[in-house]
C-alpha cells in the first residue's frame, strides 16, 4: 500500500531523472544536423483524434489534450516546414498501468519523401546512440499473429479466431469483434513471444488498423496497411506511418472512426478540419513515427515500471 | 450497491463475478497502442477460494461486492448455525451456517477471538488465529514407546479434531496446536 504522507514525492529517483534529461539531450543531438528541426505544437486543441481506440481528456470549453502531436505537425508539414520532431507531452484518458501513464512523453517526427524502410533505419540510428547496438528483426503483422497463434489474420474466420483465443486465454468478453480480439491475442500472446534481444519491426498491417497510413496491395494482391510499430522485448516503443495524405479519404475515416465511436456508446470528437484543409493545400509524401519516450527510458534505465522514469507519475501528479 | 470500472481494479478489492464475491488479487492494463485496451484480471473467489483469470474490455464494470471482515469472537452452537460476536464493542451477534465454519470447524473455541469474513450481512468464512489451546477428551495412554510413529499417537480434542500427539501426552491436558498445518506445537502454558 502506498504510504498518503509520502505521495509528495517523485516517482522516479533523482538519479534516473538526470539520466533521462541526458538521454533527451543526446536526442536532441542527434537530430542536429540532419536537417530536421524541433517544433513545439498545441497540446491543448479545439479538435480531438476520432481514433476509436484513444479517448482524450476533455477540456471543459476549450477542447481536447492531444493524444500525440500528429496533427498539428502535418499542418506545419503541409506549410512546407520541411522534416520536424517534437519532444512532448501527450494525454490518453484511462491508461494507466505498469507501462501506461495517462501522461506520457513522444518523440515524433516527419520526413518528407523518405519511405517507412529510411525512417525505420533513422529509428534504430537513434536508438543506437543511446542504447548497445544490436540486431533487428523485421516481421510482417501476419507472420508474427502466425508463429504465436497460428491464425491467418487474411483468410480464418472471426469465429475461428474466437475460438484460438478462448483456447489460449480462457473466458473472455462476449461479442468481441475481430480487431479486437486480433488486438487481445497480440498484447497477450505474441508481444511476449517477440524477440527479447533483438529490435523487433511489425510491418503490414490489416487494414482495418491502418489508423493514419496508407493502404496498398501487396504482392499478394491483399490490401495491407503501410503502418510499422517497434518492440524490444515485447514492448511497443514505436508506431510509424506511410503518412495518409489524401484529404479525402483522411475524412473519410474521421468519420468511420465516428460511426465506430457511436456503435460503441462513446461520444464523437470534434473533426480537425484544419487538419483536412491543410491535407487538401498541399501535402508532402512523408513518412513519420512517434517513439514512446518514457518506455525507451525504462528500456535504457532498466526499469520495468514507467513510474519510475517520469518525475510524477498520474498518482502523484 | 457501487459498481466499479476496470481501471478501479486494483488489488483487494472486493466484486461480485457471476453471483460469487471475489478479491482482485491482481490487475494487468494490456493495450496495443492503436487497439482496443483489456484488464486482465487474477480473482480469489471467497466463497471456495480458488482463483480465476478473466479478461474485461476497458470500460466494463464489476458489481462491487458487500464483503466485510471483522474480529469476532466464537460464542456457541445450536447444531444449526454457530454464533459470533463482534469485539468492536457492538456485541452485534452473527451467525454462520455448516458450510460457513467448515474449515475452522475443528479449531472453533468459546471466548476465542476469529478473523469474520461477511457478505451481505451474513458470515462467509471464518479463519482461526495461527495457534489455538484445545483440551484432549481422548487419547491411548502413551506408554509403549512407538518407533514405527515417530513416537507420537492420535489424539482426539474436544472440538472433534484429531491430532498427532507426543506419547507423553495425557487424556484432559491442554494443548497448543498451529491451526495453519493441523500441527502439535506444544503444551499449552
Amino acid at each position: 500500500m502506498q504510504n498518503q504522507s509520502q505521495l509528495w514525492r517523485p516517482s522516479a529517483s533523482i538519479e534516473n531523472l538526470k539520466k533521462r534529461a541526458k538521454i533527451i539531450g543526446e536526442i536532441r543531438s542527434f537530430f542536429d544536423g540532419r536537417d530536421c528541426f524541433e517544433v513545439s505544437t498545441p497540446l491543448l486543441s479545439q479538435f480531438g483524434n476520432t481514433d476509436p481506440n484513444l479517448d482524450s481528456f476533455i477540456v471543459a470549453q476549450s477542447g481536447y489534450l492531444n493524444t500525440s502531436p500528429e496533427f498539428h505537425m502535418k499542418r506545419l508539414l503541409a506549410s512546407g516546414s520541411g522534416a520536424i520532431y517534437q519532444i512532448c507531452s501527450a494525454f490518453r484518458c484511462e491508461e494507466q498501468g505498469m507501462k501506461h501513464n495517462s501522461e506520457f512523453t513522444l518523440l515524433e517526427w516527419y520526413r518528407p519523401f523518405w519511405s517507412i524502410d529510411e525512417l525505420m533505419l533513422e529509428m534504430i540510428e537513434l536508438l543506437h546512440r543511446i542504447f548497445p547496438k544490436r540486431e533487428v528483426e523485421t516481421l510482417t503483422y501476419g507472420q508474427a499473429l502466425f508463429h504465436a497463434t497460428g491464425i491467418n489474420w487474411l483468410q480464418d474466420s472471426t469465429q475461428y479466431i474466437e475460438q484460438i483465443t478462448k483456447k489460449l486465454l480462457g473466458e473472455i468478453p462476449k461479442d468481441l469483434e475481430r480487431d479486437e480480439l486480433l488486438d487481445l491475442l497480440f498484447c497477450t500472446i505474441v508481444e511476449p513471444s517477440l524477440p527479447a534481444d533483438k529490435w523487433c519491426f511489425i510491418t503490414h498491417y490489416p487494414p482495418s488498423q491502418a489508423a493514419l497510413a496508407k493502404k496498398i496491395l501487396n504482392k499478394n494482391g491483399d490490401e495491407v496497411a503501410m503502418r510499422f510499430e517497434l518492440y524490444s522485448g515485447g514492448v511497443e516503443l514505436a508506431n510509424g506511418y506511410w503518412e495518409l495524405t489524401d484529404w479525402q479519404e483522411q475524412l473519410n475515416r474521421f468519420e468511420d472512426d465516428n460511426q465506430q465511436r457511436k456503435k460503441h456508446d462513446k461520444a464523437e470528437i470534434k473533426i480537425d478540419t484544419l487538419l483536412v484543409d491543410a491535407l487538401k493545400y498541399s501535402m508532402p509524401d512523408c513518412s513519420g513515427v512517434a517513439l514512446g519516450l518514457d518506455r525507451v527510458m525504462m528500456l535504457v534505465l532498466q526499469q520495468d515500471d514507467i513510474k519510475q522514469v517520469i518525475s510524477f507519475d498520474s498518482q502523484r501528479a | 450497491m457501487a459498481n466499479y470500472s476496470t481501471s478501479e481494479f486494483k488489488s483487494g478489492l472486493k466484486v461480485l463475478l457471476d453471483g460469487d464475491p471475489c478479491s482482485i488479487v491482481e490487475n494487468e492494463f494490456v493495450k496495443p497502442g492503436k487497439g482496443q485496451a483489456f484488464s486482465r484480471v487474477k480473482l480469489k473467489n471467497l466463497t471456495n477460494g480458488r482463483t480465476w483469470e478473466r479478461t474485461f474490455k476497458s470500460g466494463e464494470s464489476l458489481e462491487a461486492a458487500d464483503v466485510m471482515e471483522y474480529s469476532m469472537e466464537y460464542s456457541y452452537t445450536d447444531g444449526e448455525f454457530w454464533y459470533f460476536m463482534a469485539t468492536d464493542g457492538t456485541f452485534e451477534q452473527y451467525s454462520g451456517d455448516a458450510k460457513s465454519i467448515s474449515d475452522v470447524k475443528n479449531w472453533l473455541k468459546e471466548q476465542v477471538v476469529y478473523d469474520v469474513t461477511l457478505f451481505n450481512g451474513a458470515i462467509l468464512t471464518v479463519s482461526p488465529p495461527n495457534f489455538i489451546e484445545l483440551v484432549i477428551t481422548e487419547t491411548d495412554p502413551g506408554v509403549k514407546c512407538d518407533t514405527a510413529n515417530g513416537g507420537s499417537k492420535p489424539a482426539i480434542m474436544i472440538t472433534g479434531a484429531t491430532v498427532r500427539v507426543p506419547l507423553f501426552i495425557a487424556e484432559g491436558e491442554t494443548i497448543r496446536i498451529d491451526t495453519r498445518t493441523g500441527e502439535y506445537s506444544g503444551r499449552a502454558k
